[in-house]
Parts: structure tokens; sequence; C-alpha cells
């Protein structure tokens, strides 16, 4: 029993320890350029598929 | 007799309670049915590896760097996995990929949440990749970003991918209203020919590869699977990727994966965070593919808008998710088949979610 309630006191102490706001707002930057690339290839993709369909369209 | 009792002195309550999570898996695996091929031997494994002086931590610390430390199962099971893979409703609607790429942003979400509350960067963008909803991808990023937390991330992944049917229909109620759901649309398919069946994988390696270079192994494989399934020639390998390969290595990975399951690497303060933060991920997910719906909604004139629960489907989690967002149609409307859109939407969930996965790999690799 006590090993477990020094279990959930180390849960509590390690989230109070360690957060971290700056660490938050740094690691947005990656969420904007994430999106963004993904988004991009996202699109670059659905044009070459629509390329692809067109272009072969009439072997079908 | 005096053996005996110096390995029951061994015995510690953690390990006790991983025997415990190890039964709540196998329990989840066989009466629920929840990922049986993935939660059973990882719930067999846990207890394995939990008995003390357990003669099984070396195998599986082989099987382990024979092939999860190098990244080789996650890979090999791409391939049968991509062999599975129909994308053919995808092909006949190539739009639909926008709600895949939008479903990922619970990925990037998770990273800054997982920031916040302290988790070092390689084991935030390890934990935030729970959203790919998708197990071999994100083995490979917590394995080459050297994550602490291997065990726990596999966990919920595969834990929350079977909870979809539980997760997202209530995020998507909440964000959606009852008007927004009954919308139908029309299915309108493109014809797909067999060429550009054989093409797509090729192009689409090539594209993603000259953009997030990482990913190549991961995409790679996974197209790699789907030429297999749709040059018309190989329809042996075909089969055999699609079950023999992909059984075998999920047989492999399961209880491999097991070996991170060892009470003093599992049982830690930070496992309950990153079971919350797995569960974030799969909402945000949600969010994401269904608010970008809702915004093209805007813009689409009455008669032509989206029902937006298709956005939904753009977790990858396949073919879970495709179902869930279909029956949730059914439900508001029995005439409502979004079936071929869900599907469409799903497949390309799957193209994203590796993409994500590259690009996490390219940012902090």
């Amino acid at each position: 029993m006590y090993g477990f309630l020094k279990w959930v006191e180390g849960l509590g102490a390690w989230t109070v320890n360690t957060f971290n706001v700056n660490a938050f707002i740094d690691s947005l930057q990656y969420m904007g350029k994430g999106m963004a690339v993904i988004l991009i290839v996202t699109v670059v993709l659905i044009l070459c598929v629509y390329l692809l369909n067109v272009a072969t369209k009439e072997k079908n | 007799m005096e053996i005996l009792y110096e390995t029951i002195m061994q015995l510690q309550w953690q390990q006790v309670v991983m025997w415990i999570i190890g039964g709540i898996l196998i329990y989840l695996a066989i009466k629920k049915d929840m990922e049986p091929t993935l939660l059973l031997p990882m719930g067999f494994g846990a207890i394995l590896v939990n008995l003390p002086l357990s003669g099984a931590i070396h195998p599986l610390t082989e099987l382990f760097n024979a092939g999860i430390a190098n990244e080789l199962f996650p890979l090999l099971l791409f391939i049968g996995i991509g062999a599975m893979i129909d994308f053919g409703p995808l092909l006949s609607n190539p739009k639909l990929m926008i709600f895949g790429a939008a479903a990922q942003f619970g990925i990037f979400f998770t990273l800054s949440l997982a920031r916040l509350v302290g988790f070092e960067i390689n084991d935030a963008a390890s934990i935030a990749i729970i959203g790919a909803a998708d197990g071999p991808t994100s083995i490979v990023v917590a394995q080459a970003l050297k994550s602490n937390y291997v065990g726990a991330i596999m966990v919920a992944a595969y834990s929350y991918m079977a909870l979809v049917p539980i997760i997202q229909p209530p995020v998507i109620k909440l964000i959606t209203t009852k008007k927004e759901r009954m919308i139908k649309m029309d299915y309108k398919p493109m014809a797909v020919s067999k060429l550009t069946r054989i093409l797509f994988p090729i192009v689409i390696t090539i594209i993603t590869g000259l953009v997030a270079p990482e990913s190549v192994a991961l995409i790679g494989f996974l197209m790699f699977g789907n030429l297999i399934r749709e040059c018309g020639v190989l329809d042996n390998l075909s089969e055999t990727a699609q079950k023999v390969l992909a059984n075998l290595v999920t047989l492999f990975l399961g209880i491999t994966i097991a070996l991170k399951m060892q009470a003093n690497l599992f049982l830690t303060p930070q496992t309950l965070l990153i079971l919350g933060l797995g569960l974030v991920a799969f909402v945000f997910d949600t969010f994401g593919g269904v608010m970008i719906a809702k915004l093209f909604n805007l813009f689409l004139k009455p008669g032509k808008k989206l029902n937006p629960m298709i956005g939904a489907s753009g977790i990858s989690a396949f073919p879970m998710s495709a179902r869930v967002v279909h029956k949730m149609s059914l439900a508001e409307d029995s005439s409502n088949f979004l079936l071929m859109h869900t599907i469409g939407v799903n497949v390309s969930g799957q193209i994203a979610s590796v993409i994500a996965g590259g690009l996490i790999l390219g940012f902090f690799g």
C-alpha cells in the first residue's frame, strides 16, 4: 500500500515539476509546419491522381 | 522448496499489477474482440515478462533486437497491410484525401500537449504518433526516436484503435448538428483504370519520398504491398503478404512488444499520462477531420454540401472508423449510405498518417 501511495505521489510530483509552458509554445511551430506540409502534399497527390485518371481514361 | 521460496520472495506488487493488466488485455481480446491479434499476445507477454526471474526476457530481447529495434517487423507488416488495402474508392474520388490529411491534427496537437506536461521532445513526438492510429507507424517512430515509453505507446495505440467505436461517436455528435449528420452525399465515382491503380503506389512513394525522405521506408513498404496486389501478375505473393506474412509478423510483434511491459518500465506515472494523451490524439484527429468538412461546407452550395461526419474517417484505423461513421449516418437516416465516402477517406488517412510519421521523424529524428 505504501508503495502504491508513493507511486501516486510520484505521478503528481512529476506532472507539477515538469509542467512546461515554454516547451508547449515552442512546439506549436511543428503543429503549423506539420499540418501545412501534409495538406500541401495531399493537394499534390490529389492533382496527380486526377491527372492519372484523365491520362488513362481512354484505355478503360 | 528453497528455490520456490526464493522465487516467490522476488515477487513485487508491481509485477502482480502487470499480471492483472495482462489479464485485462487478454479479456478484451477474447471477450470483446478488441484487436485480438495484438492484444492477446501482448497480454500474455505482459504476464510472461513479469514473472520473477523470468527466463522469457532473454529470448524476447533477442526477438526485439532482431525485429523491432531495427524496425523490421513493422515494415514487413506494412507490406501485408498494403496488399490488403483497396485504394479504389479513393482513386475514384481523390478529393477525399484532404480529410485524411486534416485528421492528422491530433498528432501535432498531442505533441504540443505532451511537451506541456513535461515529456522530452523525442518522447512527446513518439506519444503524439499514437494519433496516427496505426500500430506499425507508432512502433517505427517510437523506436527511431529512442523513446523510453515504447510499451505504453503500443498499448495505447492498439487499445484506442480497438476503441474507435466508443471514442469517435460522442466527439462527432458534440461538434455536429443532427441536420449536418443527416446530409446525404451522392456517390459518382470516376472510372479507375488498371494503369492508374498500378501507377498510384509508385507515384505516392516518389512524391512523399521527395517531401519527407524519412517516410520512404514506411510509405515504400506499404505501397510495395499495394503494387503486388494491383499488378495482377503476383496474386500468390499478394495473398501470402495479406495472410501468411501479416499473420506471422503480427504474432511475433505482439509478444515481442511485451518485453517493454516489464513492471519497472511500464508501471510508471508517465504511463497514465501517455494513455490520457493517446486519447486526446484520437479525439483531436476526429475533430480535425470533421472541422475541415464543416469549413468546406461554408463555401459549398446547398445540395452539394458534405456530411461532416466523413471527415472523422480520416483517422487511419482501417476499416473500423469508416464503419463507425457509416453506422452513425444510418442511425440518423436509414437511407443515408456514406460507406464508399468513408472508406475513401479512411484509406487516405492511412497514407496521411504515414506521411505524418515521416514528418515527425524528419523533425526530430
